[in-house]
C-alpha cells in the first residue's frame, strides 16, 4: 500500500542520512597528523599589501573593545588601510570557550584570530598543538618579548609558540586604605610593607584588624588560596606533566593556609564575582583582596567614584610574584587570512600597543618591553599607587609554572573545599580528603 | 499512551461555548479576593523586570553600596544609548523578529495538525509513532549542541538565520500540546460530520479545526515566540556573525568590566518587543471562542 | 458547503473509541501521516543525529575538540554507577525537582481559575503571567541573587528577620539553597503553566458551571468538580512536561551558583549540571555522553510510570454518560 511505501522511504531516508552524518561525524574532531618536531618546515610569508582583506576576529571579555577604545584599530587602519578588523566579542569566557570548542570539534567557522584565555592554554599546547598555528612561521615570528610566565604557557613541548600575549594579570594586595586607619592600622604602602613582610604578618596584622573593626579581612578564602599557589614554582602539575597536587608542596600547604584563616573567621566568606561581593566591594566589607592587575577595574566600577582615594595597593611580601589571568591572541591553522591576521596581531601586542593601552587605563601589559616603558604610572584612585612599577615587577618575578588540562577541575574542586570550610564549618582535614575524592571521580 | 488523553468518563467538556456577554466565564465576575491575589502575584512576577528598569538607570556603584535604589533614575536612556552604540541592537532585533515569527507560525500551524492527526484521526502505528515524538521531549538539550553544529555545518548552514529557525520549527512539546487541547476541545462528532458532508481533512483543519484550537494555538504561539526569542546557547554558536538579539545582549560591554547598567538597558530594549507580542496574541486566547458555531 | 453550520446535534463529548472516521480515497489515508511528517523529518535530520550521537560517544574516550575519541567500550558506564556524585545528583534533582513543579502546578491551576473570571484588565494579568519567562535571565539573577543574599541585608533575610527568624545562609545550606531555587524555578514557571491551563480552561462549557451554581456548588465545588476534570488531559500533559523538565533543570541553579559547581558541597549539582560540567568544564565528552544516556533512560522510565498511573486511575471512574447529555443539550 501506497502509505506504508511512503513510511519507509521517509525511515529509510532519514536512516541514510543519519548514517552519512555518523560517517562524516567520525571523519572530524581528530588531530590530522603528528605535530611538527624541531624549527617549522615552511614560513609564511608577509601579506599582501595590495589586496583588501577583512579579518574576522572572535574574542570574549572586553579584549577587542579595549584594543578599539584605545585607539590602535585605528592606528592599525592609517598603516594598512587595505585591512578592515570585524569583530565579535561576548561577555563571558566560558560562552565563548563552549562555542570556539564546537567550533574546533567541527573543523568549520572559526575566526582569523580567536582569543585565548590562559587557563585553556594547557588544552591548547598539549592537546590541540595541530590546529593552531606556530607563530614563528609567520613573517614576523616571534618578535614580541614576554616574561617567563607568560611565554612559557603557550609554548608547546616541541617549542611551538602558539600566540602572542595580551595582558596579563599579576598579583598584588588592594586594601581598604580607609578602613584601615580607622581600625588604627598602617593604611599607605610604604607603612605596610614594613609590617607585612611574610604570610604569617600578613594573618597576624588581619587578626589585629579583625579585633579592632568586628569585620572581615580579606574576602574569601579561596582568593587567599589563589594569592598563596600564584607564587610558587610549581601548581598541580610538575614539570613533566604529571599531576602531583596531591602530595607536592603547593597545594596542600596553601590549603591548610587559607582553610585555618577561614575557620578562624578572618574571611567575608563570600563567593568571588557574585553580586554580595561586588557590594561588599562598594561598603568596605573585607579590608583585603587578592588583586591581580585587572581586579582594579571592578574595583573601580563597583566601588564608584565615591570610594576614590580608599584603596591602595601594596606589592606581594618578599618580592614574590605571581599571575592569575590573561589572554592570548591565536590563530587557527588553516585560515585563509593568516599572514595578514598575524601582522595585526603582532601590531595589538607589540609593546607601544600595549603600553598605550595601560596609558589609557585599560589592560595590563604582558610584552616585556611594555613593562618597562610604563614603570611610571600610577594611579589616582588608589593613592597614587605606583601600580606600573608594582605591577611590573611583580610580573616579571611570577614563575612559569607548567600548566596542565585539568588545573580547572582541580583548583575548583580545592577552592570549593575552602567554601565549605568558611560557610559549612567542615573540618579542614575532612574538606581536603573531600576534594581529593572529588576528584579522583572527576578526572581520575 | 493514547489511552490516557481521553477519558472514559464524559467529563471532558464539549466543544466550546460562545462568549455571551464579554469573554470567558461571563456572569462570573472576579471577586475582590481575586483581584488581591492576582495583583499580589502580578507585583512579584513583575519585580525582576521593573528591577532591570531600575539597575538600567543607576550606575552600578549605586547598585552596591548597601541601600541599592529602587526607583528608576535618570540614566536609562543614556545606557539604552550605550547599548545600542556597542552591540548593533537595531539589527539583532530584527533578525530576531524574523526568526521568531517565522518559528512561530511554522510551530503552530504543523503542531496544530499533527496534534489534530494524532488527537482525531486514526492511523496505523499513530500510538507508536506519538510515543517517540514523547520520547524526543527527554532528550537532553545541551550535548546536542556539538553535534547539531556538525550536521548545520555539513549543510552549510553556519550563520544563515535557518540553522536557527529549523530545529525549532516543530517541537514535540507543541504537537503534544496541541494534541492535548484538541482532545480536550475538539469533539469526534464534529470531524465526523464535516467527514459525512463530504470535506477534505484539510478543509476540516482549516474550517473546523483551526477555529477550535485558537486558544491553544494562541497560548502556543506566546511560549514560542518567547522560547525562540530567548534562546541564547545554541544561535550564539551557529549564528554568530549574524546573531538575534540575545547573542547580541551578551556582546554588550563597556570594556574589561562588564557595566551591570549598561547590560540591563540592553536587556529591556530586548524584552519589550516580548510584552508587544504577548499583549497581541493575548486577547486570541479568550477570543477564538466565538468562531465555528458548534452549538448551533 | 455545510460544513461550517452542521445541522444534526452533538451528544456527549469527544470519545476516542467511538467509530473510527470513514476511509476514503487513499489520499485520505495518506493525510495523516502527511500532517505529521513535518515534524518527523525535522527531528530526523536535527533531533535524531544529536541522539545518537550522544549515544555512541558514550562508548568513547573523548576530551572535547582534542584528539581522537578512543573506544573503551563500557567503560564510562562502569565509572558511572561507581561515581558518588552521580548518585548525589540524581538525587538533588529528585528533591529539588518535587519542591519546585508539585507547589507551582498547584498554583499555576489556582491561578488559571482565578484568570478565567470577568474582569477587568484580564489582558494586564495575562501579560504578567507570562513576564517571568520573557525577564531576561541577568535581571533575574541579579534580582535572586540579592533577594537570597546570605548577609543579613538580603530581602529573604529581612523577611525572616520580621518573623522574628535568624538569618539563613542561602546559598550555604543544604535544604535552604535548594529551596532557593525551587522559589526561583516557581517564579519562572508558575505563569508559563498558568496560560497553559486558561487555554484549556476556554474549552470548558460555560452551562457546566450555570448548572453547577444552580445546584448549589460555591466556586470552590465548581473548580473542584467542573473545572479540574475538564482539564484532565491538560493536566496529565502539565505533569510529564514538568516531570521531564524537573530532569532537566539547569538554568536557575547554575545562575544561583555561578557556575556548575552546583555549590561548595554539592547540595545543589542536580544532573544537567553535573553532565554540563563534566562535557565543558572537566572537558570530557565520553562520560556526559553516558550520563545523558542514563538520565534518558530514567526519564522515559519516570514518565511512563507517571503516565501508567494517571491512565490506572482515569480507568477506574465509572462512566456516567448521563450526566453529560443533559449539559451539552441537542439544539441551542
Amino acid at each position: 500500500m501506497s502509505i506504508f511505501d511512503k513510511r519507509r522511504a521517509a525511515g529509510t531516508a532519514a536512516a541514510g542520512l543519519v548514517a552519512v552524518s555518523l560517517l562524516l561525524s567520525a571523519c572530524t574532531g581528530g588531530g590530522s597528523g603528528t605535530p611538527e618536531a624541531g624549527s617549522p618546515a615552511s614560513t609564511l610569508g608577509p601579506p599582501d599589501e595590495s589586496q583588501p582583506v577583512t579579518i574576522n576576529v572572535d574574542s570574549f571579555g572586553g579584549i577587542f573593545a579595549n584594543f578599539e577604545k584605545a585607539g590602535l584599530l585605528d592606528d592599525y587602519k592609517k598603516l594598512h588601510p587595505n585591512v578592515t578588523v570585524k569583530y565579535s566579542e561576548v561577555q563571558q569566557e566560558d560562552d565563548y570557550w563552549t562555542s570556539l570548542t564546537t567550533k574546533l570539534n567541527s573543523g568549520t567557522g572559526l575566526a582569523d584570530i580567536q582569543a585565548l584565555e590562559i587557563s585553556r592554554a594547557a588544552l591548547v599546547t598539549q592537546q590541540q598543538q595541530d590546529k593552531w598555528l606556530d607563530i614563528r612561521t609567520t613573517a614576523v615570528g616571534d618578535a614580541n618579548k614576554y616574561p617567563p610566565a607568560k611565554q612559557g604557557a603557550i609554548t608547546t613541548e616541541d617549542g611551538a609558540v602558539l600566540g602572542w600575549g595580551t595582558d596579563a594579570g599579576p598579583m598584588a594586595i588592594c586594601y581598604r586604605s580607609d578602613k584601615l586607619e580607622e581600625a588604627g592600622l598602617p593604611s599607605t604602602t610604604e607603612e605596610l610593607s614594613k609590617v607585612i613582610t611574610d604570610w604569617d604578618t600578613y594573618e597576624s596584622v588581619g587578626k589585629q584588624y579583625v579585633d579592632a573593626s568586628g569585620e572581615p579581612w580579606m574576602d574569601a578564602a579561596s582568593g587567599y588560596y589563589r594569592l598563596l599557589t600564584s607564587v610558587q614554582p610549581e601548581r598541580n602539575y610538575n614539570a613533566e606533566g604529571e599531576p602531583t597536587y596531591a602530595t607536592n608542596g603547593t597545594a596542600r600547604p596553601s590549603f591548610d593556609r587559607a582553610a585555618r584563616v577561614g575557620a578562624e573567621g578572618l574571611t567575608a566568606k563570600l563567593e568571588q564575582f557574585s553580586q554580595p561581593w561586588n557590594t561588599a566591594m562598594n561598603t568596605g566589607d573585607f579590608a583585603t583582596i587578592a588583586c591581580p592587575a585587572w581586579m582594579l577595574g571592578y574595583i573601580k566600577q563597583q566601588a564608584g567614584e565615591e570610594n576614590s582615594g580608599n584603596w591602595g595597593v601594596l606589592p606581594l611580601p618578599q618580592g614574590l610574584g605571581g599571575n592569575w589571568g590573561g589572554s592570548y591572541l591565536a590563530i587557527p591553522k588553516d585560515s585563509p587570512n593568516a599572514a595578514a591576521a598575524a601582522q595585526l596581531a603582532a601590531f595589538l601586542t607589540s609593546a607601544e600597543s600595549e603600553t598605550k593601552e595601560f596609558e589609557a587605563g585599560l589592560a595590563f601589559p604582558s610584552n616585556s618591553e611594555s613593562l618597562e616603558q610604563i614603570a611610571d604610572v600610577t594611579d589616582p584612585y588608589f593613592n597614587d599607587a605606583p601600580i606600573g612599577q608594582i605591577f611590573s615587577d611583580g610580573f616579571r618575578a611570577a614563575p612559569d609554572q607548567p600548566l596542565g588540562v585539568d588545573d580547572g577541575a582541580i583548583d575548583q574542586a580545592i577552592t570549593q573545599q575552602l567554601t565549605a570550610v568558611e560557610s559549612n564549618n567542615v573540618p579542614p582535614a575532612e574538606a581536603w580528603d573531600s576534594a581529593m575524592r572529588t576528584l579522583e571521580d572527576q578526572i581520575g | 499512551m493514547t489511552t490516557i488523553d481521553a477519558p472514559r468518563e464524559a467529563l471532558a467538556p464539549t466543544a466550546p461555548v460562545p462568549a455571551k456577554r464579554g469573554r470567558g466565564r461571563a456572569g462570573e465576575r472576579a471577586g475582590i479576593g481575586t483581584y488581591v491575589v492576582l495583583t499580589v502575584t502580578a507585583a512579584a512576577f513583575l519585580f525582576p523586570f521593573y528591577y532591570s528598569l531600575v539597575a538600567g538607570s543607576h550606575p552600578p556603584a549605586e547598585l552596591y553600596d548597601g541601600s541599592p535604589p529602587l526607583l528608576p533614575g535618570p540614566g536609562l536612556f543614556r545606557n539604552m544609548g550605550l547599548a545600542l552604540e556597542q552591540a548593533d541592537l537595531i539589527r539583532a532585533l530584527g533578525r530576531s523578529l524574523v526568526v521568531s515569527s517565522v518559528v512561530t507560525v511554522a510551530t503552530v500551524f504543523f503542531c496544530t495538525t499533527a496534534g489534530f492527526a494524532f488527537a482525531k484521526l486514526r492511523f496505523r502505528g499513530r500510538g507508536a509513532l506519538f510515543g517517540i515524538t514523547l520520547a524526543t521531549l527527554t532528550i537532553p538539550p545541551t550535548l546536542g549542541i556539538v553535534p547539531l553544529y556538525v550536521v548545520m555545518s555539513r549543510l552549510g548552514l553556519v550563520n544563515n538565520l535557518a540553522s536557527v529557525i529549523l530545529p525549532a520549527a516543530v517541537t514535540a512539546f507543541g504537537v503534544f500540546f496541541m494534541r492535548q487541547f484538541l482532545t480536550q476541545s475538539l469533539p469526534d462528532e464534529l470531524v465526523e460530520a464535516a467527514t459525512v458532508d463530504g470535506a477534505s481533512l484539510t478543509r476540516t483543519l482549516f474550517a473546523i479545526v483551526f477555529p477550535i484550537a485558537r486558544p491553544g494555538m494562541a497560548v502556543l504561539g506566546i511560549l514560542s515566540f518567547m522560547a525562540s526569542w530567548n534562546d541564547f546557547l545554541w544561535p550564539f554558536i551557529a549564528v554568530r556573525n549574524t546573531p538575534t538579539i540575545q547573542v547580541a545582549v551578551a556582546g554588550i560591554q563597556a570594556g574589561y568590566t562588564p557595566d551591570i547598567s549598561v547590560i540591563l538597558a540592553g536587556t529591556v530594549i530586548a524584552t519589550v518587543p516580548l510584552v508587544i507580542v504577548t499583549a497581541i496574541f493575548g486577547k486570541q486566547i479568550v477570543g477564538g471562542i466565538t468562531q465555528g458555531a458548534v452549538k448551533g | 458547503m455545510a460544513v461550517d453550520t452542521p445541522t444534526h446535534a452533538l451528544t456527549g463529548p469527544a470519545t476516542p473509541r467511538s467509530r473510527p472516521a470513514r476511509r476514503g480515497s487513499v489520499g485520505a489515508r495518506s493525510a495523516p501521516y502527511v500532517f505529521i511528517a513535518p515534524f518527523f523529518i525535522l527531528f530526523g535530520a536535527f533531533g535524531l543525529f544529536p541522539l545518537l550521537y550522544t549515544v555512541w560517544l558514550s562508548f568513547f574516550e573523548y576530551r572535547l575538540a582534542s584528539g581522537d575519541p578512543e573506544f573503551i567500550g563500557l567503560e564510562n558506564y562502569a565509572w558511572l554507577f561507581g561515581s558518588p556524585s552521580f548518585y548525589n545528583a540524581l538525587w538533588k534533582t529528585f528533591t529539588i525537582g518535587i519542591i519546585a513543579t508539585v507547589p507551582q502546578l498547584c498554583m499555576a491551576l489556582g491561578l488559571a481559575h482565578l484568570l478565567n473570571y470577568n474582569m477587568r484588565v484580564r489582558n494586564f494579568f495575562r501579560i504578567s503571567m507570562i513576564m517571568p519567562y520573557a525577564t531576561s535571565l541577568v535581571a533575574a539573577t541579579l534580582v535572586f541573587a540579592s533577594i537570597f543574599s546570605n548577609s543579613p541585608g538580603g530581602l529573604a533575610n529581612v523577611v525572616l528577620s520580621l518573623l522574628g527568624m535568624e538569618p539563613i545562609a542561602w546559598t550555604a545550606g543544604n535544604w535552604t539553597a535548594q529551596i532557593a531555587i525551587a522559589i526561583i524555578v516557581t517564579w519562572h514557571w508558575t505563569g508559563y503553566n498558568a496560560l497553559i491551563y486558561l487555554a484549556g480552561m476556554q474549552s470548558i462549557g460555560q452551562e457546566l458551571y450555570e448548572s453547577a451554581a444552580i445546584d448549589g456548588a460555591n466556586r470552590w465545588n465548581q473548580f473542584v468538580n467542573v473545572t479540574l476534570p475538564g482539564l484532565r488531559p491538560t493536566i496529565l500533559f502539565t505533569i510529564i512536561l514538568s516531570t521531564i523538565g524537573a530532569t532537566q533543570l539547569f538554568t536557575e541553579p547554575f545562575l544561583f551558583g555561578n557556575g556548575a559547581g552546583g555549590g561548595a558541597l554539592g547540595q545543589y549539582q542536580v544532573v544537567a549540571m553535573y553532565m554540563y560540567e563534566m562535557a565543558f568544564d572537566i572537558g570530557r565528552l565520553g562520560r556526559a555522553s553516558a550520563i545523558a544516556v542514563v538520565v534518558l533512560a530514567l526519564v522515559i522510565l519516570l514518565v511512563l510510570i507517571n503516565a501508567g498511573l494517571a491512565s490506572l486511575r482515569t480507568r477506574e471512574r465509572p462512566l456516567p454518560k448521563t450526566k453529560t447529555t443533559t449539559t451539552t443539550g441537542g439544539t441551542r
